[in-house]
């Protein structure tokens, strides 16, 4: 079972849409595959269509005191499955302090699930807290989503920094571009020029498209509802890098 | 009653008069019938048209896996291996015809998932299938599916065998649901959700499994040896016949490989019942299976040839191309072999042996019963075997030492199959666990020999099929060279198997093993010495 967080300290960088995308993709190919909307906005959960509840809230998760097979939703799609987000999780950082090892407890609790699934996809809240730490332990690879602006590139060497201080060299960086709008030359410069920085970051960039909006109207996937679009195409090549690095 | 009530029963009944499984077909009425608060898309039919493809002896049924080959696109084949859980464990696209061998298949999950499991054994297709799928999908308000529904129907081209059943699926989290629906579809048509998958069923009556018993064991060590090696004999004999129109058929090498060994079990048991003076039909037997098991050796020796060669191929790939002409030359040869095996398995004097023998089998006053070998308690007299062979082998194998000639570990070899199989013949009256102990030590015992023997039997005709190709102008230097790096290394494997041999001898010469032997030989047997 392959981990793979997406995550950002930034918000509205596109990291749900991407957890969904590529979980859909996974699945597609005959993966089985959990997405964990550690969200408490919820909007995975919302795609989905399933009710954004969690049977004991997040103190149960936490404490591990039900078994997470029973949390678990089928979504539409084959092979997907899906455990909701809860309000509650906004206070998931206080639940977790409240553990021992509290940084390794997300890996303890999905450990069980390594025989039913091949891939768990964690959709992550957008702040460095607690729950970035114990997701950081848990995940084999964290899919960054960066906006082609100076800001989000700043917010991705912090996150590098704190992967070092964390002494997580295991942990791949998959750093991609989202929203990206070639018709600006700010974006087509930070894009082009990035790769030479970085030689971690993905070659695929999701193109700014309203295709991904609907997302929020069609609750689906985009490999759902419009196969043939020009994001769905740069997802499927995005999830090909990222599954040969995860082999 | 329900509004749809009376016509589901209605097929339902039609069904039952003909004596088939209730035959599924407006699913989306039953959907609507059970929706409750839900709401059901519009039915979705499909149909499918594949075949199932097991082993000779069917051990992806007897798994519960099924492997499914439907057309692809041109000139190709779809490929599904399906787990016992319903799982697709793996998928492949392959030109048509598909490799008959898993060894022949392309490298990826399927051969991954398929090797373990087929080994060297030829993969068969079985009859056509017609597979129909009617699929409705429950959704709540929220759009959300609920609930899936399948309804299938496969039926076999040619004889007309037909299973069906509706699954209602059970999805993680809605599985309160799936029970509700599963209830009702049941209470208001009598059809059972639990009902076993069509295909799977279908997989079950079309691979039921081997023909013939390859390795009958006796039950009660108090019985008479006669009667009781009578049925065991006869199922060999089974095995011989069913295995040799195989071999005729040329399905899969393996069949050939059961067929030896069912001749060489059946000469153990002649070799137990052997009487002083002999007995002719006893006599005549045992030479019916001598020359068989002479007549039959070149083309299963070339049959190891040829799987060892594409074992080594897939181990040295940058060799691989180097090594197809000697290849196609021991194909050549093989069809020569098996040409020759076909006429043996097809005269007069193969038919006659097995009539002979049959007969001799199934008369009831037959002398060789009466012999006073045959009425001594089977566990007596096999375990007095037993203990003889053993003591023979620890004989043999304690002489052999770093500078003794392979010939010395052939015959110690030799001793040691006629020991596991008289062993077998009786391992169902003992108890199972320190029988499965032994057996395992002599196996590793048994294998290292066939190891040492088979690498030098290989080198060796490697090295006359090389002379043969470079005579006939059939293999360039590279050809020549692969073949001599494989000889090399056969010849390092063969090191290796002497060198292992020691550590392999020693825990079967150990006293603890000779005195788990004897006692349990001597144990529930009427006592013999």
């Amino acid at each position: 079972m392959r981990v793979v967080a997406c995550y950002n300290i930034k918000g509205g960088v596109g990291k749900t849409a991407t957890a969904v995308n590529l979980a859909f993709l996974a699945a597609r190919e005959g993966g089985r595959v959990l997405v964990v909307d550690l969200d408490p906005q919820g909007a995975a959960t919302f795609y989905f269509r399933v009710k954004p509840k969690v049977k004991g809230g997040g103190k149960g998760l936490v404490k591990g005191k039900r078994d997470l097979d029973d949390l678990i939703k089928a979504t539409d799609h084959d092979r997907l499955d899906l455990i909701p987000a809860d309000f509650s999780f906004r206070n998931l950082d206080l639940m977790l302090d409240a553990e021992k090892k509290s940084k390794k407890r997300l890996a303890k609790l999905l450990k069980p699930l390594a025989d039913d699934y091949d891939f768990v996809f964690l959709d992550c809240p957008p702040s460095v807290s607690l729950v970035s730490e114990a997701v950081f332990h848990a995940a084999d690879a964290l899919v960054v989503p960066l906006i082609p602006t100076t800001l989000s590139l700043r917010t991705y060497a912090q996150l590098g920094s704190f992967r070092d201080e964390e002494k997580l060299a295991d942990l791949q960086l998959v750093p991609f571009f989202s929203m990206v709008d070639r018709r600006k030359s700010l974006h087509r410069q930070v894009v082009d020029r990035f790769p030479d920085d970085h030689p971690e970051a993905a070659t695929v960039s999701i193109p700014y498209s309203s295709v991904v909006e609907r997302m929020g109207t069609e609750r689906a996937p985009i490999g759902a509802f419009a196969p043939k679009s020009q994001p769905a195409a740069a997802y499927e090549s995005l999830w090909a890098e990222i599954a040969r690095r995860l082999r | 009653m329900h509004p749809y009530s009376l016509e589901m029963r209605q097929i339902a009944a039609a069904a039952e008069e003909r004596d088939r499984p209730a035959v599924v077909t407006p699913l989306a009425a039953i959907a609507d019938a059970v929706r409750g608060a839900l709401r059901a898309d519009p039915e979705e039919v499909s149909t499918r048209r594949l075949r199932l493809l097991d082993t000779v002896d069917c051990r992806l049924t007897r798994l519960g896996w099924r492997l499914e080959a439907e057309p692809g696109g041109t000139g190709t084949e779809q490929w599904r291996l399906v787990s016992a859980s319903g799982r697709v464990r793996a998928t492949a696209e392959l030109p048509s015809p598909a490799p008959k061998l898993v060894d022949d298949l392309p490298e990826g999950p399927l051969y991954q998932a398929l090797e373990p499991i087929a080994g060297i054994r030829a993969l068969c297709p079985g009859p056509w299938i017609n597979l129909t799928e009617h699929r409705a999908t429950l959704r709540d308000t929220e759009s959300k599916v609920r609930c899936r529904l399948l309804a299938q129907t496969a039926v076999v081209d040619g004889n007309g065998d037909r299973r069906s059943a509706v699954r209602v699926g059970r999805l993680k989290g809605y599985k309160a649901d799936a029970g509700r629906i599963a209830e009702r579809i049941s209470r208001h048509y009598g059809w059972s959700p639990s009902a076993p998958d069509p295909l799977a069923a279908l997989a079950e009556s079309l691979h039921p499994g081997p023909k013939g018993a390859a390795y009958p064991s006796v039950t009660d060590p108090a019985e008479p040896a006669g009667p009781a090696l009578r049925p065991v004999l006869q199922a060999l004999l089974d095995t011989v016949e069913h295995r040799a129109e195989g071999a005729i058929a040329d399905i899969d090498c393996e069949e050939l490989h059961d067929l030896r060994v069912a001749v060489r079990r059946s000469r153990s048991i002649l070799a137990l019942l052997r009487a002083d003076p002999p007995d002719p039909a006893l006599e005549r037997a045992s030479a019916f299976f001598a020359w068989l098991g002479q007549v039959t050796g070149p083309a299963r020796d070339l049959d190891v040839h040829i799987l060892d060669w594409r074992a080594h191929r897939r181990r040295v790939p940058e060799h691989a191309a180097d090594l197809e002409p000697l290849g196609r030359h021991m194909k050549a040869e093989r069809d020569k072999a098996y040409t020759r095996l076909v006429r043996i398995l097809q005269s007069k004097r193969f038919r006659d042996g097995v009539k002979r023998w049959r007969a001799t089998l199934d008369a009831t006053n037959a002398p060789w019963a009466a012999s006073e070998r045959a009425l001594q308690p089977i566990g007596r007299l096999a375990g007095r075997r037993i203990r003889k062979l053993y003591r023979r082998a620890v004989e043999e194998g304690s002489a052999i030492t770093d500078a003794s000639p392979d010939e010395a570990l052939h015959a110690l070899r030799k001793t040691m199959k006629k020991l596991r199989y008289v062993f077998e013949i009786v391992r169902d009256a003992y108890p199972r666990k320190p029988v499965r102990a032994i057996l395992k030590t002599l196996k590793e015992l048994q294998q290292d020999l066939g190891d040492v023997q088979d690498t030098a039997v290989q080198a060796d005709a490697l090295r006359r099929f090389g002379e043969a190709m470079a005579r006939n102008d059939a293999a360039g230097p590279a050809t020549l060279m692969a073949i001599g790096a494989l000889a090399e290394d056969l010849e390092l494997r063969r090191a290796d198997a002497r060198t292992r041999f020691a550590a392999v001898f020693a825990p079967v010469a150990k006293p603890r093993f000779a005195d788990r032997l004897r006692r349990l030989t001597r144990s529930r047997t009427g006592g013999g010495r």
